[in-house]
């Protein structure tokens, strides 16, 4: 009886998933406009060190600040930046290592 | 002599430089009112994520004139198997709406204490998922318990094997004696991650069968998260959805 069960289950699961598999080879999916992926909204897409840096400049305080850090420090933003940090927070991160070296 | 006055300069454009930073802030996006800029919150114009190594921008589609079309604009579908889910698969498991979800990303996906996992099958995650999300299909979760699938998944989601327990620490957890909230007979899921997991929708089974799998191998139900909306409410909002990398979505 258990077994029966079971294999009912199994069954069951079997046709859901076939069902999920059919629906996804059926359905077109429109152009979705807020597609990151796509090549014209690449500049969406956090980048290169250069691309970063061509953003920072337009806070051009920060930016003075930016070029004069370490070489280290530098890596730190860039790192902070590539892992979303605001710009508000990349601010505050340069002057901080600006101020404390 | 030199450093003292170098000091002492700094002190006195201080000022200065605060002011100039907050000068600077006048360049920051502003949110609402009169730019037209639809942010994602009230206070949070955009965020980013971390999608397959590289960071991605999650904001609103800005063009009031945009309407859904497509497979998450249909109202209908066929009713068994896609049928309206309940607004969670278990009761101990939280049901978080876009919010919760941006806030998600921002702290445990960001601090790798989370994972955003799409639970469908490879064909839909293909089409287009939500930036940040990994593709663990439902079908990988739902394995039997104990399984050697299972087991490696478990591993894979942060739990840890616990081996053998001492007949004594056995005793006082059996006894309440011990605190341990997030450990079982088999396994310590106290370094396990926090999930969110979503699928196509509210009338999508991928993901409450996802999270029925791990209820099932005793994932804790405190570290499971259900978002309901799916790929249809994140596509409703016009927020940014992204594409495997070298896919055509075919």
């Amino acid at each position: 009886m258990l077994v029966l069960s079971a294999s009912a289950v199994g069954a069951a699961e079997d046709d859901y998933l076939r069902a999920v598999e059919e629906e996804a080879q059926r359905v077109e999916m429109p152009r979705i406009e807020n597609e990151a992926a796509t090549s014209s909204d690449e500049a969406e897409v956090r980048g290169s060190r250069a691309d970063f840096e061509a953003e920072l400049k337009q806070y051009r305080g920060t930016y003075s600040f930016y070029q004069a850090l370490m070489e280290k420090d530098k890596a730190e933003v860039y790192k902070a930046y590539r892992e979303g940090a605001s710009f508000s927070r990349l601010r505050r991160m340069i002057i901080s290592r600006k101020l404390n070296r | 002599m030199v450093v003292h006055s170098r000091s002492m300069l700094l002190l006195l454009i201080l000022p200065f430089l605060v002011a100039a930073v907050q000068a600077e802030e006048g360049g920051e996006l502003k949110v609402g009112g009169d730019t037209g800029f639809v942010p994602l919150t009230k206070d949070r114009p955009y965020l980013y994520v971390i999608h397959e190594g590289r960071s991605v921008k999650v904001q609103r589609i800005q063009d009031p004139n945009y309407e859904l079309s497509g497979y998450f604009a249909k109202t209908v579908r066929k009713c068994p198997p896609f049928c309206i889910q309940p607004i969670t698969p278990d009761p101990r498991v939280a049901v978080i709406g876009e919010v919760e979800l941006f806030d998600f990303m921002e702290n445990e996906l960001r601090n790798d204490k989370g994972l955003l996992v799409d639970a469908r099958t490879p064909s839909w995650y293909r089409k287009g998922t939500i930036p940040g999300a990994v593709n663990i299909p439902f079908t990988e979760l739902s394995h039997k318990p104990g399984s050697p699938e299972m087991d490696a998944m478990l591993q894979r989601l942060g739990a840890k094997p616990r081996g053998e327990v001492g007949f004594w620490e056995g005793l006082l957890e059996r006894w309440g004696l011990v605190e341990n909230p997030y450990k079982t007979q088999k396994w310590d899921f106290t370094e396990a991650k926090e999930l969110v997991l979503f699928c196509n929708g509210p009338a999508c089974g991928q993901s409450p069968r996802a999270i029925r799998g791990l209820l099932a191998a005793d994932y804790p139900p405190d570290k499971l998260h259900y978002y309901r909306g799916g790929m249809q409410l994140w596509e409703l909002w016009g927020l940014t959805t992204v594409k495997p990398k070298g896919d055509d979505g075919q």
